[in-house]
């Protein structure tokens, strides 16, 4: 039996699909329904900050509230990753401040953060709600300074 | 004896003005007060433009679906009932099938009764949980326009970007 979808129904029917694994399944039903669930995509999870681009990120889903990064892998906690191996959340900010003025929320674990880093969190979204460093380094007081001067 | 005849007593009394919906499917017609019907902002806009005749025909919706819209409108229509009660009443309503949910979410949407698309809405989303996607697709009815390889350059970037390794 075939449906003839309105578009807005489809779109309402999923902004109740809270899980992001349901919400990958319905994008691959077809591909109108992967353009109407990519439009209406508030939040993403990433579990490798390395497994793809914020360019792709933001290419797929332009109108995100919130995202979530993961950067070293879990053995990190253990001193097992070298210095220095990497997990800058910078490039992702940058290149969210331009594409997310309406950004809500970041989560991050095991990144390293710099105070110029929140500096750019502090200044770019303007309905800035939650801010989440789990296991995160780089930071110092002057960027949790600005974060606290500058959200609300 | 018999007092006064039924009719000149249905005469006297203060007149319920009703609205009789048609189903355009199986022509099964229901006559519903009209504060109940008008619970559909476009029934209700019908009636306000004066478009609606002594029958409002409703196109693509059967009278199995029109049924539960009309118990929806009926409860909420009751100035009476307590949130509590309309919660109850409108998940015995949602406790069907995900075929009639589709249907009865297209109804909603059609006669824009905002409370039903939401509950609707809400229970195909919670019925399609946890699917993969070849059965959404067949409950849907779509047809799969991917190439196998665009299907699968799909299936990778869930798998490694929006996944991920705990």
């Amino acid at each position: 039996m075939a449906y003839s979808f309105p578009e807005e129904v489809l779109e309402y029917v999923f902004s109740f699909i809270n899980c992001n694994k349901d919400r990958n399944a319905v994008s691959l039903v077809c591909k109108s329904w992967f353009e109407i669930e990519r439009w209406c995509r508030r939040r993403i999870f990433v579990g490798n900050c390395y497994a793809v681009s914020p360019r792709i990120v933001i290419r797929r889903f332009p109108e995100l509230r919130s995202v979530e990064l993961k950067g070293k892998p879990h053995f990190a906690d253990y001193n097992l990753v070298p210095e220095g191996w990497g997990g800058h959340v910078y490039p992702w900010i940058a290149a969210m401040a331009r594409a997310y003025p309406c950004l809500e929320e970041i989560r991050l674990k095991r990144m390293v953060v710099t105070d110029e880093t929140l500096e750019l969190v502090a200044r770019s979204f303007r309905n800035f709600k939650v801010l989440v460093m789990a296991s995160c380094e780089g930071f110092t007081t002057d960027g949790l300074a600005a974060i606290a001067a500058n959200c609300k | 004896m018999a007092s006064a005849p039924e009719n000149e007593k249905n005469a006297s009394a203060p007149e319920k003005k009703t609205l009789t919906l048609k189903s355009m499917i199986n022509n099964e017609e229901f006559v519903v007060d009209e504060h109940v019907a008008l619970q559909s902002v476009t029934i209700k806009n019908m009636v306000d433009s004066d478009c609606a005749g002594d029958v409002i025909p409703v196109p693509t919706i059967s009278g199995e679906i029109l049924a539960l819209v009309i118990e929806y409108c009926k409860n909420h229509a009751n100035p009476s009932a307590s949130e509590d009660d309309l919660k109850k009443a409108d998940a015995g309503i949602v406790a069907k099938d995900i075929y009639t949910l589709i249907d009865l979410v297209l109804a909603a949407n059609f006669l824009d009764i905002k409370g039903l698309l939401e509950v609707t809405s809400q229970k195909i989303a919670d019925s399609i949980k946890d699917l993969p996607h070849q059965d959404v697709r067949e409950i849907f009815g779509v047809e799969n326009d991917y190439t196998p390889e665009e299907e699968a350059a799909v299936r990778a970037e869930h798998d490694w970007a929006f996944e991920g390794f705990p």
